[in-house]
């Protein structure tokens, strides 16, 4: 039953995944175009190399905010869609129960946003590897955004997903919550901020953006956890 | 799951339903016992939609309880829900998806689900597998809707208003599967509709609900038998004298009193004569548009008397 949900429900979501592919593709695209326009960061490394390492470096990060983006439309959308062409009277009028329902659409979301993630990680992490080969590799090294760079990404990506699930488990039009979405990491921001001014907490470098990303977690955690809950226990469809 | 000895197919007690000020469903009580078709018969508005929303869980119950195969059923389990077929007034099935689509992904929800039974209806209903179902008519979702309603082959049958709308022969040939499905699978069943002539062919037993409530429960003949007009003709400038209690509803023109009478006896009748000073009397049967119109405009007018008395205090 549930491969059967998650097949409708997938279906339900196929543009957004068809985006979500096409997302992934062009963020290393643009960035290998725009790369190819400029010069070479040190006129001494091997163009290839370089150029691999750049294209893999700065379009895993282009892909990781495309990826909170699309995290937001789908999230924003998994339970709204069915609501708003009222085709969630017809679902619910059959037996799965809504834990199977939210099982399903869960997967339909997270399963993609995960894999979107699994291959930035692995082409920044490549590039990574890339970057011992390449004179300018040191100097690259520390301008990317590596390891804590990874877990902010991720983060931002969990506080919009949050955010757009649990706006869209109340209403019945996705708009509203894929905005609520994209504007969650600003809202984790003015939290950590606020937070590090009451307690005066200095913000700077690396303190800071693993602060941001541990509230992000807990924050966006909290909001799909809402978001679930609201669903699971609203009154109507 | 078996129904427990003695159990209905559906009970409700005390079910109550309110939208802001508006009682949509009024303490309702009533049971199906198993196999038998209940007619649900009301006027728009009168609550038939809500109350069968609640036997659904599509609708949040305020207080009252829902008896579905004799297990509490206010929130509808997966396996009571396996158990009953449900067509509504409007269907809003999955619109991107073709019919074949539409039935593989139902068959699979459904542990009784009968591939055999599906197709012979999608060929009896003259439906194309491969149509989308955004390009079907009002008619032709109303059969998908049915196939999807029978084809796993429900204990309990809940239909509301599922004719309204229809043309004469789609509403014939959805009438007659309905009428065949009860006839040879002995299914329950709960039918609504303001279409009289509808519920008194498929129906065993006749509700009718007026302003959230069951007005009048009985079997067709039942209440052919029971509830009668009478037509009182009175002296000059007189009024009738003794109104009696079971009055379903009255209209005075001039010296003519017409009532309609439920629990009517003989005895009634000549006591009504007598006392009235009647100068002429006559009793009409009637069939049962003309009963649910009187039950409807009885209830009516007693609402807005009771209005006019909060008004006057």
């Amino acid at each position: 039953m549930i491969w059967a949900l998650i097949r409708k429900d997938a279906r339900l979501l196929r543009n957004y995944l068809r985006s979500a592919v096409v997302v992934t593709g062009c963020s290393y695209l643009v960035t290998a175009i725009v790369i190819h326009r400029e010069s070479l960061p040190d006129a001494s490394t091997p163009w290839g190399t370089a150029m691999t390492l750049l294209v893999l470096a700065l379009g895993s990060n282009l892909g990781f905010l495309a990826t909170a983006f699309m995290a937001a439309l789908m999230a924003g959308s998994v339970f709204t869609l069915e609501r708003s062409d009222r085709s969630a009277e017809f679902l619910a009028c059959l037996p799965p129960t809504r834990k199977q329902n939210l099982v399903s659409k869960l997967s339909v979301v997270l399963v993609p946003v995960g894999l979107m993630i699994f291959v930035h990680i692995l082409t920044n992490i490549t590039a990574h590897q890339v970057s011992a080969y390449v004179p300018a590799g040191s100097y690259l090294r520390n301008r990317l955004v590596f390891a804590t760079g990874i877990l902010t990404y991720v983060s931002i990506i969990i506080a919009t997903l949050g955010g757009a699930l649990a706006v869209s488990a109340l209403l019945k039009s996705n708009g509203v919550p894929v905005l609520c979405g994209l504007f969650s990491p600003f809202f984790v921001l003015g939290v950590v901020l606020i937070l590090g001014y009451v307690l005066d907490i200095p913000a700077e470098g690396n303190a800071f953006a693993n602060r941001y990303a541990t509230n992000a977690f807990v924050i966006g955690g909290a909001f799909a956890a809402m978001g679930c809950y609201w669903y699971l226990t609203r009154n109507s469809t | 799951m078996t129904l427990p000895e003695g159990a209905a197919v559906l009970e409700v007690r005390n079910l109550t339903k309110r939208y802001g000020n508006t009682l949509a469903c009024d303490s309702l009580n009533m049971s199906i016992q198993e196999g038998m078709t209940l007619g649900l018969l009301g006027p728009n508005g009168a609550g038939k939609s809500t109350f069968i929303r609640m036997l659904m869980g599509l609708t949040s119950v305020d207080s009252g309880d829902i008896f579905l195969f004799g297990h509490d059923a206010i929130s509808p389990s997966q396996e009571i829900r396996n158990r009953i077929g449900y067509v509504p007034e409007l269907h809003h099935i999955y619109r991107w998806m073709s019919i074949k689509e539409v039935l593989g992904f139902v068959s699979k929800l459904y542990q009784r689900w009968d591939d055999a039974l599906a197709n012979d209806l999608l060929l009896k209903f003259e439906l194309l597998p491969k149509m989308r179902v955004a390009a079907l008519s009002k008619g032709m979702t109303a059969k998908l809707g049915l196939i999807i309603a029978l084809a796993h082959n429900p204990d309990l049958l809940i239909l509301d208003e599922p004719t309204s709308g229809l043309d004469p022969i789609i509403r014939e040939d959805f009438l007659e599967s309905i009428l065949q499905s009860h006839t040879c699978k002995g299914r329950t069943i709960l039918f609504s509709s303001h279409h009289v002539d509808d519920v008194e062919r498929v129906a065993d037993d006749v509700a009718i609900m007026v302003n959230g409530r069951f007005a009048i429960r009985g079997t067709v003949d039942d209440l052919r038998s029971r509830i009668k007009r009478i037509r009182i003709v009175l002296p000059d400038g007189k009024l009738p004298k003794i109104v009696p209690p079971q009055v379903l509803f009255q209209r005075i023109a001039r010296r003519e009193w017409t009532v309609t009478i439920d629990q009517f006896s003989d005895a009634l009748f000549n006591q009504l004569v007598n006392e009235n000073d009647a100068v002429n009397a006559e009793v009409f049967d009637l069939n049962l548009e003309d009963i649910f119109k009187d039950v409807v405009r009885g209830q009516k007018s007693q609402i807005e008397e009771a209005c006019n008395d909060l008004g006057s205090h």
